[in-house]
Formats: structure tokens, C-alpha cells, sequence
């Protein structure tokens, strides 16, 4: 199964080199992602029933926090799929793309999608040329814009994040040094539930040593002050269905490296280091993200320093831990790519609309766009943590758990941050979608298929706001004992969790 | 359309420090692999080492990229986005 999974986006973008008109790329993407999306969903299924997956003698590996991994990026890379053939057609209807770089948009797309999912299914050592691929793929979407800006933000990525990636290949030499002294040589020493079995008996202070490498190397994919210098320019300066593929789905997987190191280094030296870490980081992004947002000009820019807000909350709940933590910040992650998604979509109606990126010569897109209009001000009011939206929620939970594990004055100052941000955020929103708009704007939205992906993402940005399915519920619980391996005492057990080979 | 090397291209291009910055990186890292762990496993390796040939390929490829729009290839030129 897993294979298929990984196959599915390799094809699709070998179909996408091989179509012959426009009409066909988009039809071969959408057809890819569908088919990703329902593989992904099987897998997700899947692993919930029965329990970590293997393939590929252990090179490929499959559990809960995977499986959550793959859920968000099959469901994001779905709705950019709907959302490209609108964007895409205006602007080969606008003369802005053509046929040649079409088609290398969607085969990078897919290929990026392909190096996502691939991080969610690798195996320790695996997960860095994994994370490191989602680099090179994604280089290119930010590329194909040939404008000065873009081609200096395309620098900036890749040079800051190879050599953060490069820090953190060093980290993960360490933890393998670490391992091979216990495990002896040999392919043992590269699977997360060897791992996490023998973590225990680690030498703490090459532990220690590998996972600040680990922070600031994942961390600079992640986003997190002060490495996150890259991360403004290249989300603003992608195309939207970029922008939300770097911001929805590329930087979970930073994240998602960062954790499970996180859990070993917790093992290895207590919960005390890798936490206090995990927390400075969260405060800081979110304390140097908070004047940039009340002072941007450009609204694409604005939407990129809330991620990086948002990673930092995300650090946060990681960071203050226990089942509650833990859970908002799972929950944090799926709300925040699913909005911040829409988002972007909207910021790339607004932008085929209005002509520009700026936040100033943007008014009343209420009146002018009657869907993309009201969806983002539902965006803006979620993004910010307004109740009742499902960001409200989960930063609540981190923030009521910040309280209980006595961080009094993190805490307050995390919500303090976030009120300011609020306001100056929503203010933004507000002059852009109310009031008049200028003259010569004509009426009418984005075509159908932009409108139908954002209505998708729209239907969960509400829904888990109000209410959490119980599968959801069960299925992130399940992620936050796989998490929290450590606190709850089953390591013993996890070395013989039911493995099914040869799917 | 000015794709071809001058040679007063090459005294100022800071992209060729930042370049061969990464390369000694990666490969001075994987010295240290090697003389830590005795090597990691093959199909690990190999990875790293195809990663960071295509890295320094995709650089290559944006190196024209700035050279064609800035008509440079210095990238101390590369300082306009901010704030």
C-alpha cells in the first residue's frame, strides 16, 4: 500500500511531461491527487485498524503520526489540485504562463507532493533525503515566476535551508552514532521502533548534542525565529497554489522530523531539555512574527509570518506536552494547513483580481467577490483564533495545558501575543475585504474550481471548530501515544506492536 | 540575452562562495559519518550524495536564472525583500 501511495504522485507528474495540451496536464493532476487522496485515505484507515505497516524490508514504515502526516498532506495536495485548474486557466487566459511552464509546474508539484508523502513513510535516516527532496521539488514552484523577487527568494530558500538541512543530517549522524553503540551495525540502528525501544540507554549528552542540531536544522524548514529569515520571501513570492503547498503541507514535515527526535531525545535524557527547547523556540516565533504582522503592507507576506506564528504555537504545545499538549498541537497542525490554505487560495483570487500583492490599493472584495470575499474574512477570523473556528480550539488547549503545567508567565504572554496579533491582523483583513472598492474593479469571482477547493477547506475550518468526529478524536489519540511513547510506559510493548509486512 | 560567462562575472560572484560553502558542509559531514560510525548503510549514503548533487544542480540551474534577470551573477545584488 504504501508503495502505491509513492508511486501514484511519481506517475502522475511522468503523465503530466507526456500530456500535449493544457486541458490534459490539468485533467492528468487532478486525476493524480484524487487517486493520492483515496490511497491516502486506505493507508490512513489502514494503520488505524491494525497497527504500524512496513515495506520494503523496514525502509518504508507506516504508524499513527504517518498516517496523520499523510492524511493532511493527501487532503491539501487534493483541494491545490481543484484550485490549480482555476488559477492556472486565468492566467493562461492572462498570456502570464504558457503550455512549457505549466507542465514543469505540475510534474514539480506532484514530484513535491511525492517527497511529502515520502517523509511521512521514511524510516529515520530516510526521513533526511526526504526532507531535504522537498527542498529541491519545491525550489522550483517558487522559480517559475520569473521576477527579480522571486528568483532572490528562490536563492535565499535554497541556500538557508540546505545548510539547515545539512545541520541537521549531522544531528542525525549523532543519533545513529548513539544507536549503533547500543544496537550494534547494521539496519536495526536506522527504524524508529529500534529506536525507540533502546532510546533509554543513549548516551545523554550525544543526545543532547544531536538534537539542538536537529531543532535548528528542521527548524529552518520549520520556520522557527531566528532561522526563519527565508521563510517570508518564499512563501510570498510562489504562486498561491505554491505559497499553500510551502505553508500547508512542506513545513509539517519539518515539524514532523523535529518531534520525532523529540521523542527520542525525551527517552534518552528526561522531558525537561528537548521541552524547554521546543518552548523557547515556540515563544520566540511567535514574539518576532507578531511586529511584522502589524506593520506588513503586503498581504502575502502577512499570511507567511502567520505561519511562522503558528509553527510557534504548534512548538508550544509540543513543547509544554502531556496528552493535552500533545493533542493541540496535532489538532493545531491539521486546523492551521487547512486554513492558512485557504487563505493563500483567496490571496490568489484577490491578487488575479486586483492586479497586486499589496494590502493598500485592496478594498471591498465583499462586493466585488462574492464567494472569495466572505471566505475570507471565515479565513481571517479562523486564522487568528477567533471562536468558532477550529485554530480557536486547539490554540485554547494549548494555552489552558501552557496553565496546568505551571508555565504562568509563558502562557500569559502567549495569549497577549495572540490578541495583538488578532487585531493587527484582522485590521488588515478588514480594510481589505470591507469598505468600497476601487474604480474600474469589475464584479465577479474566481472560476467555479477555485471556489469549490476553498468551500471544501472552508466546510473543515468550520466543522472542527464546533465539533471533532470521533474517528478524528481516536485517530489523534492514537498519534499522541506515539508521541508521548515515554510518559505512557509502553515501550516494552511497542517492540512488538502487530507489524503486517508486504503491504 | 546575455547567457555566457565573463570573466568579470566570476571575480565577484558570491554565489560560487555560497555554493561550494554547502558542498564542503555536506561532504565534510559525511567524513564525519564515516569516521564516527564506520559508514551508514548504502542506500542511506547514496541518498545523501544524490541529494546533494542535485542540490548543487538545481543552484547551478538558478545561478542562470540570476544571471539572465539581474545580469549578474553576483548575489550580493539579492537584498530587496525585507520586512
Amino acid at each position: 500500500m504504501i508503495k502505491y501511495l509513492l508511486l501514484i504522485p511519481v506517475l502522475t507528474a511522468i503523465f503530466c511531461t507526456i500530456a500535449r495540451t493544457e486541458k490534459q496536464i490539468m485533467t492528468f493532476g487532478l486525476v493524480g491527487s484524487s487517486a493520492t487522496l483515496i490511497v491516502g485515505l486506505t493507508l490512513v484507515i489502514d494503520v488505524f485498524r491494525h497497527g504500524t505497516i512496513t515495506s520494503w524490508e523496514n525502509m518504508l514504515f507506516a504508524d499513527a503520526f504517518s498516517a496523520y502526516l499523510i492524511l493532511i498532506t493527501s487532503l491539501i495536495g487534493f483541494a491545490i489540485s481543484m484550485y490549480l485548474i482555476g488559477y492556472m486557466g486565468h492566467e493562461l487566459k492572462d498570456g502570464a504562463t504558457d503550455l512549457k511552464r505549466l507542465r514543469i509546474y505540475y510534474v514539480f508539484f506532484h514530484l513535491c507532493i511525492f517527497s511529502t508523502l515520502l517523509v511521512g513513510v521514511a524510516n529515520d535516516l530516510g526521513l533526511w533525503i526526504a526532507i531535504e527532496m522537498t527542498t529541491l521539488f519545491s525550489a522550483p514552484l517558487i522559480a517559475i515566476n520569473i521576477k527579480k523577487t522571486a528568483i532572490e527568494a528562490t536563492w535565499k530558500y535554497l541556500i538557508i535551508c540546505s545548510v539547515g538541512i545539512t545541520l541537521a543530517l549531522f544531528g542525525t549522524i549523532l543519533t545513529y552514532y548513539a544507536a549503533v553503540q547500543v544496537l550494534g551495525e547494521g539496519a536495526g540502528a536506522l527504524s524508529w521502533v529500534s529506536l525507540i525501544g533502546v532510546a533509554d540507554q543513549f548516551d545523554p549528552t550525544l543526545m543532547k548534542i544531536a538534537f539542538v542540531f536537529i531543532l535548528v536544522g528542521y527548524g529552518t524548514k520549520a520556520g522557527f525565529v531566528p532561522m526563519h529569515t527565508w521563510l517570508p520571501d518564499a512563501h510570498s513570492e510562489a504562486q498561491s497554489p505554491g505559497s499553500a503547498l510551502l505553508s500547508g503541507v512542506v513545513i509539517n514535515c519539518a515539524v514532523y522530523g523535529i518531534i520525532r527526535f523529540h521523542t527520542i531525545t525525551s527517552a534518552a535524557v528526561g522531558k525537561e531539555f528537548s521541552s524547554t527547547l521546543l518552548i523557547m523556540f515556540g515563544l520566540l516565533s511567535l514574539g518576532v512574527a507578531t511586529p511584522f504582522i502589524l506593520m506588513q503592507s503586503d498581504h502575502k507576506r502577512l499570511l507567511a509570518y502567520s505561519s511562522v506564528e503558528h509553527m510557534g504555537i504548534v512548538a508550544l504545545g509540543f513543547g509544554f506536552g502531556g496528552v493535552l499538549g500533545t493533542f493541540g498541537a496535532l489538532l493545531h497542525m491539521f486546523n492551521h494547513s487547512v486554513t492558512k490554505s485557504v487563505m493563500f487560495f483567496a490571496a490568489g483570487n484577490i491578487r488575479q483580481k486586483y492586479g497586486t500583492t499589496k494590502i493598500d490599493p485592496v478594498s471591498g472584495i465583499v462586493k466585488v467577490m462574492p464567494y472569495t470575499g466572505p471566505m475570507l474574512i471565515i479565513g481571517g477570523l479562523a486564522i487568528t483564533g477567533s471562536p468558532p473556528f477550529g485554530i480557536f480550539l486547539s490554540e485554547l488547549i494549548i494555552v489552558a495545558t501552557g496553565f496546568m503545567q505551571g508555565y504562568i508567565i509563558i502562557s500569559t504572554l502567549v495569549l497577549l501575543l495572540i490578541i495583538i496579533i488578532f487585531a493587527g491582523f484582522f485590521n488588515h483583513i478588514n480594510r481589505m475585504a470591507l469598505s468600497t472598492p476601487p474604480e474600474g474593479i469589475a464584479a465577479g469571482d474566481a472560476s467555479r474550481w477555485s471556489i469549490g477547493a476553498m468551500m471544501i477547506l472552508v466546510v473543515f475550518v468550520v466543522m472542527l471548530g464546533i465539533y471533532i468526529p470521533s474517528q478524528f478524536y481516536e485517530m489523534i489519540m492514537k498519534v499522541v501515544d506515539v508521541v508521548n511513547i515515554v510518559d505512557v510506559g509502553t515501550i516494552a510493548s511497542v517492540g512488538n506492536a502487530t507489524v503486517i509486512s508486504g503491504m | 540575452m546575455k547567457t555566457q560567462l565573463n570573466p568579470a562575472n566570476i571575480t565577484d560572484t558570491t554565489n560560487i562562495a555560497d555554493r561550494s560553502g554547502i558542498l564542503i558542509m555536506g561532504y565534510g559531514l559525511l567524513l564525519g559519518a564515516i569516521s564516527l560510525t564506520y559508514g551508514m548503510l548504502l542506500i542511506v549514503e547514496l541518498g545523501i550524495f544524490f541529494d546533494s548533487l542535485a542540490a548543487i544542480l538545481i543552484m547551478g540551474i538558478m545561478v542562470f536564472g540570476i544571471n539572465r534577470t539581474f545580469e549578474t551573477m553576483d548575489t550580493n545584488t539579492l537584498y530587496t525583500l525585507i520586512g
